[in-house]
Parts: C-alpha cells; structure tokens; sequence
C-alpha cells in the first residue's frame, strides 16, 4: 500500500475508496465569486478615496479625482452587471444549477433553520462539528443573501448619486423619486458605510472559511478555485434520496 | 385712491416718469431671459409684455422671518433690477418697507384680498408655525397660518423666497419648538413656486415675476417645485474649482497653501456636489462673487430643510444617527471593523488550541 495511504495518515471515519469529487460550483458562479472579490476591492479602495481624497497631489497626475471616479463608477457597472447575473443563476432557466438556486438560498423548509442553529453552536464552541452539506448550509445561505441585500442597497444608493449628475431618463425614471424620500446626504452616507460591512462580510467569511474547511477536509476553500469537492459517496446517495422526496 | 391710480397706469409710462430708459428696460429683460436661459427670440415679446402691462398687485408677506430676503430684494444695486421690479408690479403690502402701519396697514392687505382676488401675487417671506394654533407668530391678534391661508388662498400666484418659506427654514431646524413649517405644508393647494435659499436671489425672484408677467404662467418647476432654471443644476458641475477637485486637488486645513492658491473645498465639507442652485453662474451683490469664490464651502442654502440635512457645514458626510453628534460613519466603522478582525482572531485560536474535532456530521 502506498505510504500516504497508511493508517495513521487516513482520515479514521472516511473508509479508502468511498469519496467521490464531486462538480458543485459550476464556472458561472465562480466567475461571479471572483469578479465580485475583485470589484468590491476595486470599489472600496476608490469609493474612499472619493470620500476622503487620501492623495492630494499637487502637480504630477492632472486628472486624479477623475480617473478615480471613472474606476469607481465603470466598476460599479460591472458591479451591477454582477447583481443581475447571480439574479439570473437563481433560476434553472438562466443556467443556474441545484446548489445556487433560490430555494438553496432562502429559508423556507424547517431543515434550513435547523442547520442555521446547528451551526450557530458550532461557532459558539457548543458543538464540535457543524453540519456538513454537498452545497451551503442554512447558516452559509443566510449570509448570502445579506450580501445580495447590502449589493442591492449600494447599487440603488449609488445609481441615485450618478442620476443626480448624469441626468440619465432611464437612471432617472428609476431611481428620481429616492433624493425626495431620502435625502441625498442620507444616501451618501448609507452608501458609504455600507462599504464597512462589506468589509467585515469579508473577515467573517474568509475566516468562517477556513473554520469549517478544517473540520470538513473536503476542499471547502478549494471549491471556489476548481468547482469540485471530494464528498462521501453514502452522503451522495443520501442527498439524491432527498432530492427524489422534494421533487416528490 | 393713489393704489388705484397706479394700478390702471400702463408700465411704461410709469418707468418713464421714474426716469428708466427703453435702453434700461431692454438691458433689464435682457439680464432675465439670460437668468430664465430663454433664448433672445423672446427678448422683443418680454419687452412689449413688460412695457405694456397693466401694473399687477403684489403683497409681501412677512411671517417667521429675519428680512433678510426683503434686503436681499432691495439692496440689489443693480438699479434694473431694484428699480424696475418695484416698478413693474404695485407693492401694496411690504411690512419691511411700508408707511402705513397698524389698522392702516392691515386695511390695504385686506383691500388687496377682496377686491384683487385671484389677481394679485403673493410673496411670502419665513416660516408659518403650527405649533399651539400657531401662536409663536400673529399679526394684528390673526395667527400667521391664518393670515396665509386667506392671503394665499386668494393670490393668482403665491411665491415663497427663501429657505423658511419654501420648507421652514432655521425656523424647522431640529428640534422645531414653534412646529414651523413651510407654504407647501402650511397651505396645500395654491399655486405655489418655492425660491430656495439664505437669502434668495433677487436675479432669480425678479425672472420669475418678469416669467409671470410675460407668459402668464410660473416657470418650470422641479419635484421641489423649484424652478428649473435656477435650481436644475448641481454646483459642483459649475464651479469654477471644478478643475481642482478632478485634479485631486483639495484644501485640508483653513488658511493652508492649498486654500491660498483656491483649490477645491470638497474635504472640507463643501455641500455643492448634493446642491443645486445658479449661484455660481448668477452669484451675489451685481455679480462680485459667490461663496466658494470667496473661499468658503457651500452649505447647500437653497436645498430642502438644509439645516438638517446638510449639517455638519465642515464635514463630508452627516454623523450617524443614535450615536452622538461627532461620530462620523468613518470611525464607526472602523471601529466596527477592528471588533471584528479582533473577534474573529479570538474565534480563531481558541478554535486552533482545541484538540482537531472529528469528522461532522451529516444530519441535523
């Protein structure tokens, strides 16, 4: 037997032989993930930069503020572009397959708030292992869709900001209505602090990462780069007889 | 009998007697069509309009103000505009200006409402409070909502200048102890133009009557019912530090060499990318300057409920709301930010220093 397949290096509860990898993540949503990874980072560093000019360049660049603004606002294109995909791959239609569909997403069956407490427990040290799912948890799904929301609440925030100096009849007819709710100081304020929770999404989920990827040994983390997570092929099994009752 | 006689005089003949030339009267229409942005098409049609105009009443009221509006009307020194608007229109009732006072006075505006009805312009000058039946402002024993209501209720026009009128103004600035409120609110349903502002300016109240007189009709307006000429446009994209600002060049402390040499006043608290307003192409005392010419940021004066919304002056951005008046979202956010990172990284070796769990389960 090869060496690396020894005893004492085997996993004790996962017999040789018996995990399959398995093709969750298809590239759509790994393209979303990532692009979004990119232009929130692109988006934070020179949204800050418009709300607090951190270079105030005296000489050299003749166009600094713009080029930032050019970044932020073509970003935010692409940002919104990226709201309107994952809109998409919520639906089997639009090429959305069974781990990122909508009902994966939002809670609605009593199993999903069950592994929401389950995994509560498990970051407060009350439990040793969380729950294990081919796709996200109740808990995971959860998050996800707060971030969706705080997506939401930029994008609109910021369409008000860029209708108010562009003028755009579409943007307007949309969005026109918001400065006389909430006042456009309120909406700069909001778009800006939403920002920080993006941020602190990002600590928590990296961390809540790597927390769950080392009790799982699966390839949580790995997932994201190659779509494929090594699964226990009784845990397969289990899921499709799950699949088969809800269809049913 | 004097009103009355002034009423039927046609316009021209009384410009003249006050020794304005059709040269003056021409330059003057000319400076209104370039505030109203019209075209020179009209510039023939406005002075035949004005010239041949039979005078039209207008009152001045004065409710929950400082008269800052009334002195920013008639200290106006260009001598078109002070001049020819008093002229253009029969000022019956200006409490600031009048001769006549007490019982006098209210008789000529109750004159005014009954025989001029549905003809005359009522300019409406502070705020209306509707606190304790509106006791914090009478006139003659009537609460000013009162006097508003019949005053408005019965003009052809209403024109409210200034802040206060337009939405309550200081007057409506938190925590509001007299309930004061703006015409729009205080008497829904008139025929309504709000000219935003601390002070208004004159440039822009005197189109908007010449606007009356000549077309018979209030400007366009916008969902503030501001007109669109003067208030359609955001400052920042008329200023001339615009160039600083997409420079990345910006003032950071008052009196620095940044602010010696005029750069932008966006860092510190410059409201002109949220306000809309002419200022800085119609600006102040016959074109001299305008505040962010003379080195202070805008305050966004002619933005609704300014006092609220635009406050801080000297910051970007309002403080964040339940959590005292000088946290900013920068520093709660930061600090939200480093009770994060900190927690996390307590979750995280507590997490490390137990011994590895086993495998998870698969069932809840």
């Amino acid at each position: 037997m090869h060496p690396a397949l020894n005893e004492d290096r085997r996993h004790p509860e996962v017999p040789v032989g018996q995990c399959s990898a398995v093709y969750v993540w298809q590239y759509p949503i790994r393209l979303f993930h990532w692009a979004l990874v990119f232009s929130i980072a692109v988006l934070a560093v020179t949204g800050y930069y418009i709300h607090d000019p951190f270079i105030i360049d005296q000489v050299k660049r003749p166009y600094l503020m713009g080029w930032f603004r050019f970044v932020h606002e073509s970003f935010g294109m692409i940002f919104i572009a990226l709201f309107v995909m994952r809109i998409c791959l919520f639906f089997r239609f639009s090429g959305g397959d069974r781990w990122v569909r909508w009902d994966q997403y939002i809670p609605l069956r009593g199993v999903q708030f069950r592994e929401m407490l389950n995994v509560m427990e498990f970051y407060l040290f009350i439990r040793r292992t969380p729950i294990s799912k081919i796709g996200h948890n109740g808990m995971a799904a959860l998050s996800y869709v707060a971030v969706y929301t705080l997506m939401l609440v930029e994008i609109v925030t910021g369409l008000v900001m860029y209708d108010w100096i562009m003028q755009s009849p579409v943007i307007h007819f949309l969005v026109g209505w918001i400065p006389r709710v909430v006042d456009i100081q309120n909406i700069r304020l909001i778009h800006f602090f939403a920002m920080y929770l993006f941020v602190i999404f990002g600590i928590f989920h990296v961390h809540i990462a790597m927390l769950i990827s080392r009790v799982e040994k699966r390839g949580l983390m790995d997932s994201m780069f190659t779509g494929y997570k090594v699964i226990p092929v009784t845990e397969l099994d289990e899921a499709e007889k799950q699949a088969e009752l809800s269809r049913k | 009998m004097l009103a009355v006689e002034t009423e039927q005089a046609s316009l021209a003949g009384a410009l003249g007697r006050r020794g304005i030339t059709r040269r003056q009267l021409v330059k003057f229409c000319s400076l209104m069509l370039t505030t109203l942005a019209l075209p020179d098409k009209y510039l023939a049609a406005t002075v035949a309009a004005v010239s041949k105009a039979k005078k039209q009443v207008l009152v001045w009221m004065q409710f929950q103000d400082c008269a800052g509006c009334s002195e920013s009307m008639l200290r106006s020194s260009h001598p078109e505009i002070a001049d020819i608007v008093l002229d253009l229109f029969s000022w019956e009732y200006h409490e600031l200006i009048m001769a006549g006072s007490g019982a006098a006075a209210n008789a000529v505006l109750d004159r005014v409402v009954t025989q001029e009805k549905g003809n005359y312009i009522a300019v409406v000058e502070g705020g209306i409070p509707t606190a304790d039946g509106g006791v914090y402002c009478t006139i003659g024993g009537r609460s000013a909502l009162d006097i508003a209501k019949t005053v408005c209720g019965n003009a052809a026009a209403t024109i409210a200048v200034g802040a206060c009128a337009a939405d309550g103004g200081f007057m409506r600035a938190h925590p509001n102890p007299t309930g004061a409120v703006g015409l729009e609110e205080a008497v829904p349903g008139i025929r309504l133009i709000n000219m935003n502002g601390c002070a208004h300016n004159p440039v822009n109240t005197a189109a908007v009557l010449v606007h009356y007189l000549t077309f018979r009709d209030l400007p366009a307006v916008d969902q503030h019912n501001r007109p669109l000429f003067a208030y359609g446009r955001v400052i920042h994209d008329q200023c001339e530090r615009r160039a600083h600002y997409d420079a990345g060049r910006f003032v950071t402390e008052w009196g620095d060499e940044g602010h010696r040499k005029g750069y932008c006043l966006y860092k510190m608290g410059c409201k002109g990318p949220a306000a809309t307003f002419n200022c800085p192409t119609a600006q102040w005392n016959d074109h001299t300057s305008w505040p962010i010419r003379a080195g202070h940021g805008c305050i966004a004066c002619a933005s609704p409920r300014f006092w609220d919304h635009m406050s801080p002056f000297y910051d970007r951005l309002p403080s964040v709301p339940g959590f005292g008046v000088e946290v900013t979202a920068g520093e709660l956010g930061l600090g939200l930010v480093g009770a994060v990172v900190a927690g996390v990284t307590v979750h995280g070796l507590i997490t490390m220093i137990r011994p590895a769990p086993p495998y998870p389960e698969t069932k809840v």
